[in-house]
């Protein structure tokens, strides 16, 4: 059952917090996530999670209601207290953490009896990291998913045991603009970690918060290297990266690990994609239609 | 003012190591509680001396309290909604961890605290069948119909898992699509089985791919159906015994709140001892008359930040018998660190906390004002000199903030005035502050230090003068020498190094030139320090 479920192909989320992050609103971030669930209850102990109280109704891949989630027993899941009180499931109560959503208190709960559920998370990252550290200090469950957009990642990259997929939705409107952000991403990807490299602090330029088209100006002159907390903080395209890469050295002082592209393709062909996208680091990181037979 | 207070004695930083670790303690940190009454003070001055002599007896049983403490969940003062069981879970979870501590800590301590428990009872119910401290579940035990009706329900999820692997099987032998491991399949339009209308649901996906799920039949949701009366049935028994439970815990209501109570004080207690050991402060002594006697007081902000530059630190001795102080001095001698460092041990004594010092005496301010150019930006469109005045004005008209100790009427006020217009013209500047002196000498229930560049300023009662020992120019000179070529912060540890910060009752007839050596250290062209000397040699 094993091999025709795949679950092998996720044994590097053991142990780690993953993110399922997307290139836009309802790109299928939760679709993924129950497409992970069945295959991660066969590999490891793990809770899941998203980011705030979901406004996202819709899921892009169905262009549906945004799915429900169906829990079994023992699983772990983060929700709230309106949430909660809807399921047709059964739970037992592990953690009550103190901020209130407009839908009631966060609350973690394991599963007793199987319930179609609708999971939430905390709206900021102190109380993301706090939950975080929670489930795997606390709970000592040290496997997580996190249904949420990837610049909630910061908070628990530092703990190197971060990493992430990237679900995109390609469409023939789309493809040029998705596939510089894949270039732009795995090109992030690529950048070391600050501690990796021995630096000279005459030329060092530390760049806080966002870095964008405007933020290249202000480089100051004998700079060699631009450092960054991570590589959300980056918005610029994939060619201004590509020039500042060439004048500058960059690094990170967090760095997550992609665990891989998850590319919904609509009305365009794998072969096509491939020829668009042109780059085989970036391919070999890409899962095609995962859920196409 | 409180916050500007704080911001002024840099209480922040210090506040950093006050770590109380129950969300009560937490609460009551960021409330910057002052206290007011003799009583009051002795009390948490005598609790925290029996809990530092605890912490030194027994510091494995004080990791196991914290243990606990950390714990504590944060109780709503009155339960909203039952329905979710989360407040039953964290009066469970509060009163397990509770217990825990008063069965830690030895009689005396728990005496003190009124540390002791008495839910038992309580406990037992809302535990049910059990054993994991740190879970709660409406489990079985509570209802043979709830046992009942959840065992209907599962009979049904075991029937209606039979069918639906059932269905899947039949799609996949008959159609050759495996739902066994996917809620849906995205297939290519033409590879629609013919006998595939009934087995599945078909959407469109995309212009060559439709988006096929299985059905499961009209039997199967016929049981889903039946299942949801049973649901609706368990969750109104549930919301039954949730409501007992919650009556269960109104009952003890008065119990509970003495139980917040005492893990407030307990826990705040407990992190107040912790940071008295760690900065080795000691207990305030609390007096009636108006003076304040600093022996060796650290102002931590600044002892940090001077060890971080390799800096020394010098900790404030200073006898304040008169009720009005006026600290002159060099630039960069000190007085503004005198200020603070009064300050900071005032606000820590006032809340309760041992003061880092070797000795600190005060009495009891029932307000405290910060008068003088304190933020360098202002949003409020006022200029400095305007912003002064208008604190000054504001403390003028508070009224007390309690009942002062020991005599109704008497309203103890605590003014800290940082060289008070020193951005307006020298003439008028200087009758004005004079002015302030004479009113601080007036009145007999203020208690001032000052600091100011003003000279020759009038004697006046109950007003003492007090200056900045300053700089040590002769050592400074032997060491220094013109060709020695230094950046800024060395220039400025020289200053530091070479700067006796003490303070000393001033002899009238001294008067402080430092301004224009520390302007010689700082590397001022020596053309215009030269003429400076030569103007005050002229005008003397």
């Amino acid at each position: 059952m094993q091999n025709a479920m795949g679950a092998e192909n996720f044994e590097e989320l053991r142990d780690k917090v993953t993110f399922i992050s997307g290139n836009s609103k309802n790109s299928g971030k939760t679709t993924f996530l129950n497409y992970l669930l069945p295959r991660m209850r066969l590999l490891t102990e793990f809770a899941f999670l998203t980011i705030g109280v979901d406004g996202e109704r819709k899921d892009q891949i169905f262009g549906t209601d945004k799915p429900v989630i169906e829990t079994e027993k023992g699983d772990v899941f983060l929700s709230c207290e309106n949430l909660l009180n809807k399921s047709d499931g059964s739970f037992s109560i592990l953690q009550v953490f103190p901020w209130r959503t407009v839908l009631g208190k966060l609350v973690l709960v394991r599963t007793e009896r199987r319930a179609l559920i609708e999971i939430a998370g905390p709206e900021n990252n102190s109380q993301l990291e706090d939950i975080i550290r929670y489930i795997r200090e606390t709970l000592e469950i040290k496997t997580v998913l996190i249904d949420g957009a990837v610049n909630r990642i910061t908070q628990v990259s530092s703990s190197n045991s971060a990493g992430f997929y990237y679900i995109c939705k390609i469409t023939q409107e789309n493809i040029s603009s998705s596939i510089d952000k894949l270039k732009v991403i795995y090109s992030l990807y690529e950048i070391n970690l600050l501690k990796d490299v021995k630096l000279d602090c005459e030329t060092l330029y530390i760049h806080e918060g966002a870095f964008t088209k405007r933020s290249i100006l202000e480089i100051p002159e004998n700079t060699e290297t631009i450092v960054l907390e991570d590589f959300t903080k980056f918005f610029i395209s994939n060619a201004e990266l590509g020039q500042l890469k060439m004048k500058y050295s960059i690094r990170f002082t967090n760095k997550l690990f992609l665990h891989g592209f998850i590319i919904n393709l609509y009305n365009i062909n794998i072969e096509e994609f491939k020829k668009h996208l042109c780059n085989k680091s970036i391919i070999d990181k890409c899962i095609f239609n995962p859920y196409k037979r | 003012m409180t916050e500007k207070i704080f911001q002024y004695s840099e209480m922040e930083s210090y506040m950093q190591y006050y770590s109380p670790k129950t969300p009560y303690g937490l609460e009551n940190k960021q409330e910057h509680k002052f206290y007011y009454e003799l009583s009051e003070l002795e009390k948490s001055y005598d609790l925290i001396e029996s809990m530092i002599k605890y912490i030194s007896e027994s510091p494995q049983k004080i990791d196991q309290i914290e243990y606990h403490l950390i714990k504590i969940p944060y109780l709503e003062k009155s339960i909203e909604s039952i329905s979710t069981g989360s407040e039953i879970f964290n009066v469970r979870k509060f009163l397990i961890n509770y217990k825990k501590i008063a069965g830690i800590i030895p009689v005396g301590i728990s005496d003190l605290f009124h540390f002791s428990f008495f839910s038992d009872e309580l406990l037992e119910k809302l535990s049910g069948d059990q054993s994991d401290e740190e879970v709660f579940y409406i489990s079985d035990f509570y209802s043979e119909d709830l046992a009942s009706l959840r065992s209907e329900i599962n009979i049904i999820d075991k029937h209606l898992k039979d069918v639906k692997n059932e269905k899947i099987l039949n799609i996949f032998e008959k159609l050759n699509l495996d739902f066994r491991f996917h809620d849906f399949l995205v297939i290519n339009e033409e590879l629609i089985p013919e006998e595939a209308d009934e087995a599945v649901y078909i959407e469109s996906y995309d212009n060559q791919s439709v988006l096929v799920k299985p059905s499961f039949g009209k039997q199967y949701y016929d049981v889903l159906n039946s299942r949801k009366d049973l649901i609706e049935k368990e969750k109104k028994i549930e919301f039954k015994i949730k409501k007992s439970l919650h009556d269960e815990i109104n009952k003890e209501k008065n119990k509970i709140d003495e139980y917040k109570k005492n893990i407030l004080q307990f826990d705040t207690i407990l992190a107040k001892a912790k940071l008295a050991i760690k900065s080795n402060a000691v207990r305030p002594e609390i007096g009636q008359n108006l003076c304040i006697n600093l022996e060796e007081a650290v102002f931590v902000p600044l002892q940090e930040q001077n060890l971080q530059k390799n800096r020394k630190y010098t900790p404030l001795t200073a006898r304040f018998d008169q009720r009005n102080i006026v600290i002159s001095g060099s630039n960069m001698g000190g007085k503004t660190i005198l200020l603070k460092s009064v300050l900071f041990c005032q606000i820590l004594a006032q809340q309760g906390f041992f003061v880092p010092s070797r000795r600190f005496s005060t009495v009891i301010f029932q307000e405290i004002n910060l008068i003088g150019d304190i933020n360098q930006s202002n949003n409020s469109g006022l200029s400095s000199f305007g912003e002064e005045i208008l604190n000054l004005s504001e403390s003028q008209s508070n009224e007390p903030l309690s009942k002062p100790c020991g005599s109704p009427n008497k309203r103890n006020t605590l003014y800290i005035v940082d060289e008070f217009a020193r951005t307006t013209n020298s003439v008028e500047g200087k009758a004005l502050y004079c002015a302030l002196l004479n009113w601080f000498s007036d009145n007999g229930n203020i208690f001032s230090i000052s600091s100011t560049h003003q000279e020759n300023l009038p004697n006046m009662k109950d007003l003492s003068y007090w200056v900045m020992k300053g700089l040590d120019y002769g050592k400074y000179k032997q060491y220094y020498h013109k060709d020695y070529n230094c950046d800024l912060n060395e220039r400025i540890s020289l200053i530091n190094n070479f700067m006796d910060y003490g303070v000393t009752p001033q002899n009238k007839s001294e008067r402080n030139r430092d301004a224009l050596k520390i302007a010689d250290i700082l590397g001022l062209n020596s053309k215009i320090i030269k003429y400076a000397e030569k103007y005050i040699k002229e005008q003397e």
